[in-house]
């Protein structure tokens, strides 16, 4: 039987033989599809406009500084949130593009930003090492919406966008979040933070993916540190969260309502 | 470490794969070339999922051979090795018959595929789903894509029990659904 490690090591290979792999880079963002999906986005686009930023860490994000959000501002919102969807997908794209229309419909502000992504099917733990440029993306688009005049900004991130966001929380000590949401998110660093600070709703699905449902009660038990913090798992849902986005919404809405930092 | 054999039946697959592909081009608006979606179920099998047999991965390298090129059953096997052969063929469809006919049967076979076949089935709708949301043909519309998304759900929905890594994936990449 093979050994996982050579086994993925050989695979590596094979991918960066491959054309759509080694014409980008392994750890680059994907900047020709970042540019796809930014045209995709705009033309499928039901509500909401197309934001385009840039941000400011250009050595590290260098070629690759401009990014699009799409906003989608609520009447008399109560507060913002950033949405990042999981990886490979663009800011409006499944389920992450329907919770954002859902948000605004129970009186919040969405800006769901694209996030760095590389290679298709290139495997999630290569992403790591694009968290920096991530939070780059986060910190620019808290600035806009500051600038728009949000002071009750929130952080939701599915899957990916989880760990990003989490990279986020967990490394800028002086963000102006005032909550987050973590959906799907599998261990990372969560299971091994030392402690929360930030009101935090951990939310999954009761048939998620393996490691996301066996850190559960990792998760569980840092959640009852943070401040007005619980964990909520999604009763009958897989990972897609297909046909119980409402459910999700309803929840977020709820605990960002009573949420404070 | 890797036996050699195993090591040697992997590269003999994926090279055979890019030899039999090698005029073949995706659907996406780049026209990628076909060998990158083979390479993709592997890398989906053995990054995502864990699976480390060889036979499974050579497979995945192989599946589209007899169903798009002019690769006869027996040859694989004879390259190959029989179970090889007989997982390719599992998830090959018969393009004799109409397209929607084709698509019924996928689903209505889903149950019947063996575990290693379902491994290679698994895998090849994870990444179509993700061609399908991230990279589409310019020529379909967002109705096809939404149907796509909910024919390839109607197949795994008709294998799911044996390996919930791989399903859990699936439904992941059934969440970017348009």
């Amino acid at each position: 039987m093979a050994s996982l490690s050579t086994a993925r090591a050989l695979t590596a290979a094979l991918c960066l033989a491959a054309a759509g792999c080694a014409e980008t880079g392994l750890y680059t963002t994907d900047t020709s599809r970042e540019r796809a999906i930014a045209t995709e986005t705009a033309a499928g686009l039901e509500k909401g406009e197309i934001v385009q930023l840039k941000t400011d860490m250009k050595v590290r994000t260098i070629g690759r500084e401009s990014f699009v959000g799409v906003l989608a501002e609520g009447k008399n919102p109560v507060g913002a949130v950033i949405l990042l969807n999981d990886r490979e997908m663009g800011p409006n794209a499944g389920f992450v593009g329907r919770l954002r229309v859902l948000l605004v419909d129970r009186g919040y502000t969405t800006f769901a930003i694209q996030q760095p992504l590389l290679a298709p099917n290139t495997p999630a733990k290569e992403y790591e090492f694009l968290f920096e440029d991530a939070g780059d993306r986060i910190g620019v688009a808290t600035k806009y919406l500051q600038s728009k005049g949000y002071a009750r900004i929130a952080l939701v991130g599915y899957g990916m966008g989880a760990r990003m966001a989490e990279f986020y929380v967990n490394n800028v000590g002086d963000n102006p979040m005032f909550a987050w949401v973590p959906i799907s998110i599998s261990n990372g660093e969560f299971a091994r933070s030392s402690g929360l600070r930030l009101p935090t709703l951990d939310v999954y699905a009761e048939s998620d993916s393996g490691d996301v449902v066996k850190g559960a009660p990792i998760r569980s038990a840092l959640v009852r540190t943070a401040p007005k913090s619980r964990q909520v798992r999604i009763v009958g849902a897989t990972g897609s969260y297909s046909g119980k986005e409402r459910e999700v919404a309803n929840e977020i809405a709820r605990f960002l309502d009573g949420a404070t930092k | 470490m890797l036996p050699a054999d195993d090591f040697g039946l992997v590269v003999r697959a994926l090279a055979f794969a890019a030899a039999k592909h090698r005029d073949q081009r995706r659907k996406d608006p780049a026209a990628s070339p076909y060998i990158n979606h083979p390479i993709a179920l592997a890398s989906v099998l053995v990054n995502e999922a864990g699976i480390t047999d060889p036979e499974v991965i050579a497979a995945a390298l192989l599946h589209d051979t007899i169903e798009d090129t002019k690769t006869t059953p027996a040859e694989l096997e004879a390259a190959f090795g029989p179970r090889v052969r007989r997982i390719v063929e599992e998830v090959t469809d018969d393009k004799e018959l109409p397209k929607e006919e084709r698509k019924r049967l996928q689903i209505e076979h889903a149950h019947t595929l063996s575990p290693a076949a379902r491994l290679v089935k698994l895998a090849d709708k994870i990444t179509n789903l993700r061609d399908v949301a991230t990279d589409p043909p310019h020529s379909w519309s967002l109705d096809r894509r939404r149907e796509y998304f909910e024919w390839a759900k109607r197949v795994i929905d008709g294998l799911r029990g044996d390996n919930p890594t791989l399903e859990a994936i699936f439904d992941r990449a059934y969440a970017a659904k348009p």
